[in-house]
């Protein structure tokens, strides 16, 4: 299991992760190649923006309609012969499914990609009752053979070299060694097909619910989803509350962007409509249909006027992608189920309630995640939306003495600001005590407590000039191929010179 | 197990709570979303956009003048990619039997799915499952994006363009959509409620090892789409 994540233990995961050149190459490679993909499909779409404003209304809508739009989710459903089973947290939506497992006799589940999956941590209880769980997501899959955690929302396996994968499939699956990402991928098919052919029972999660006509829609690549979908005898998918859309013909807008800023696709490969179950003299389909709809602190996202806007999120990983913090410390570090930007406004309401108030501290504020987001989260809002809750103490970080840390800088700061000419008594003290301690206008360590900034940057000296470029402690790894940002992007992290990258975020 | 009604009673309360459009931050009160008008493109203009973006995505596609052409050029490409088997069903707008027969004279082993009473699953999906490839015709194509649209019903189920690792497509030019907005109004709610739709958009890839792209993981890995320009105006 997961352990509950720790500001402790984040601290030391990130500096590791940071410390890791290989690690920081691997993510600067992937990530630019994404991105530069993005820009050029986006770019290429005059109707890009236009479709964002579309979606996001649409989200407003689903959110602000949502006890009804389930109600009529549930019908739709049921009209069709599927099962609705509404679970209230993580542990009644696991229960469910091994029960369903259990009545079904069944041996061998394949799954499709599904974050909602892996915050339940569903694959652990199903082994734990018998069943064989074999993920079919390429990425996925590596994860899980290497038994690790997906490490990004879309690209799963994106911290590991196609040498990686190549030495776990030797080692794994006892396939010839090779690097080609064609040759790995025709091993991972003949296993897997094998897989699809045997299995019992087929777990999804959802991109889309749609009310008006209940039906689950599956966005996806590889062909997997619909393969988990149409050959065993039972299917299940798990929605969190917030995947609900009113129409059918809504899809059309998220369509036209979750391709474009997810992988920088025109449209995914497939769009799958799961509709009820095998119909008589149909070849395939499944004979049972349940659909799992998960809040699991959904709904006290809801009550909170701000963080509502976390809810319209299409985990479409765009945000993790530009992200300064995501691209020197990758997905395992934070901890949690949802890394990256979006993961640090929605763990602390989903996944380990009130243990990740922390992540919100852990971010820049640049607003890259907010630029790249198809439906335009606020992001960096909700950021500091959390870190007040947390420094109010309403969510339980734990880390008390942050919040308390936190409100006594911020209480003697503002009595210095009242005092002008005493801060100019004290800075100019500092100056010259500090002088002898200081190179090229900088200082390389602080006394505690301020020995926190030291530890990853210089400080620029009081009253010095300070002619030095940055303030960045170490040489950065080779930029490599970082790729260029997204149009009109004022992310730093975009731009090729990594120092200067650091100048902006510190004087911010 | 919670209550399903008791849950979306405490959403209500949760959202009252919040109060709408309090945060003063683009919340809108819900209103119908325009769709673009769709661009005035003609049949010839939308086929060869839809052949263009099909090969950019690495499947092949071709452009005939009459169902017979069709048929020739299906069968010339089953005797290039060694096509030796292929599973078939009811076409959705064209009678697939004289394709069938023109593919049994040429040396494969064609057999229908449509239908499959409970007693032939079994052995019906075992030789799906072996088939070198399955031949569908699509209900709709959009030119924008080089899509293929199928409404799979139990006379041509989804399996045809999904398990055999050659997924052979007709097309007729008269139900290419020019985007995604039009396709949704022709494709319709009954539809997208009752059938197991898929749009398909290329063969089928994955870019999860070092985002590097690779075609044919789980779904076809070619595939060949033969668009039929038709009488119909």
């Amino acid at each position: 299991m997961m352990r509950p994540p720790e500001a402790e233990s984040f601290f030391a995961d990130s500096r590791k992760a940071v410390g890791d050149t290989d690690l920081r190459r691997k993510l600067e490679g992937a990530v630019g190649r994404h991105l530069e993909q993005v820009e050029i499909v986006a770019g290429a779409f005059p109707q890009y923006e236009q479709e964002k404003v579309a979606a996001r209304r649409i989200k407003e809508e689903a959110i602000s309609r949502l006890p009804e739009l389930l109600e009529q989710l549930r019908r739709n459903l049921e009209a069709k012969g599927a099962r609705v089973f509404f679970a209230g947290d993580a542990a009644e939506a696991r229960n469910y499914i091994v029960d369903l497992g259990r009545k079904n006799a069944v041996k061998l589940a394949v799954k499709g990609k599904s974050m909602a999956t892996e915050e339940i941590e569903l694959n652990h209880a199903l082994q734990g009752a018998g069943i064989e769980v074999v993920e079919t997501d390429l990425g996925e899959y590596i994860v899980q053979l290497r038994g690790e955690r997906p490490s990004h929302i879309i690209t799963p396996a994106i911290h590991l070299s196609k040498e990686d994968v190549g030495k776990l499939f030797e080692q794994k699956l006892a396939a010839p060694y090779t690097n080609v990402p064609e040759e790995l991928t025709v091993v991972a098919r003949a296993r897997l097909r094998e897989k699809f052919l045997a299995a019992d029972m087929g777990v999804v999660g959802a991109n889309f619910a749609v009310a008006e006509t209940g039906s689950i829609v599956l966005v996806e690549n590889e062909g997997n989803g619909r393969l988990t979908t149409s050959l065993p005898e039972v299917v299940v998918a798990v929605m969190g509350i917030e995947k609900v859309i009113p129409r059918a013909s809504d899809l059309s807008h998220f369509m036209e962007i979750l391709g474009r800023t997810a992988t920088g696709q025109k449209l995914t490969t497939y769009v799958n409509f799961v509709n009820g179950v095998r119909r008589a003299g149909e070849l395939d389909g499944p004979r049972e249909l349940h659909v799992v709809i998960l809040d699991n602190g959904r709904s006290q996202m809801l009550a909170d006027p701000v963080l509502r806007e976390a809810l319209y999120c299409l985990r479409c990983g765009a945000c993790l992608n530009v992200c300064p913090v995501f691209r020197r410390i990758g997905g395992h570090a934070y901890g949690t189920t949802y890394p990256g930007p979006i993961g640090s406004i929605i763990s602390p309401s989903l996944v380990h309630e009130g243990q990740a108030g922390h992540l919100a501290f852990a971010s820049t504020l640049c607003g890259a995640c907010k630029d790249i987001c198809p439906v335009k989260i606020d992001i960096p809002r909700i950021l500091l939306h959390l870190r007040w809750r947390a420094t109010e103490g309403d969510i339980a970080v734990k880390w008390p003495q942050a919040a308390h840390r936190v409100r006594t800088g911020a209480k003697l700061t503002a009595r210095l600001f009242a005092a002008p000419s005493l801060m100019r008594a004290l800075s100019r003290a500092a100056s010259v005590l500090l002088r002898p301690f200081a190179r090229d206008g900088y200082l390389s360590w602080l006394p505690p407590p301020f020995n926190g900034w030291t530890q990853s940057r210089d400080f620029p000296l009081f009253g010095g000039t300070g002619n030095r470029v940055a303030g960045a402690k170490s040489a950065p790894v080779e930029a490599g191929n970082t790729g260029s940002g997204p149009t009109g992007s004022r992310d730093a992290g975009q731009r090729h010179d990594p120092e200067a990258h650091e100048t902006e975020q510190a004087h911010q | 197990m919670s209550d399903f009604a008791a849950a979306t009673n405490l959403m209500r309360a949760a959202l009252k709570r919040a109060g709408a459009a309090q945060n003063g931050h683009g919340e809108t009160q819900p209103q119908a979303v325009a769709t673009p008008p769709a661009p005035t493109a003609s049949r010839e203009e939308m086929s060869a956009h839809f052949v263009r973006e099909l090969k950019e995505l690495g499947g092949k596609a071709v452009v005939v003048d009459s169902p017979q052409a069709a048929i020739d050029a299906i069968v010339e490409f089953a005797r290039v990619f060694e096509v030796k088997s292929a599973a078939i069903g009811e076409g959705a707008r064209t009678d697939l039997q004289p394709l069938s027969e023109a593919l049994g004279r040429n040396g494969v082993a064609v057999f229908s799915v449509a239908q499959a009473p409970e007693e032939k699953r079994a052995e019906l999906r075992a030789r799906v499952a072996s088939a070198d490839a399955g031949v569908v015709e699509a209900d709709f194509g959009v030119a924008a994006s080089g899509t293929l649209v199928f409404v799979p019903t139990p006379a041509r189920p989804r399996s045809l363009s999904l398990v055999p690792p050659v997924n052979i497509v007709l097309l007729r030019t008269d139900y290419l959509l020019p985007n995604l907005a039009a396709l949704m109004s022709a494709l319709g709610v009954d539809a997208m409620r009752d059938n197991p739709v898929a749009f398909v958009t290329g063969p089928s890839r994955t870019a999860d090892i070092e985002k590097r792209l690779v075609r044919g993981v789980h779904g076809p890995k070619t595939l060949y789409a033969v668009l039929v320009r038709s009488g119909r105006d």
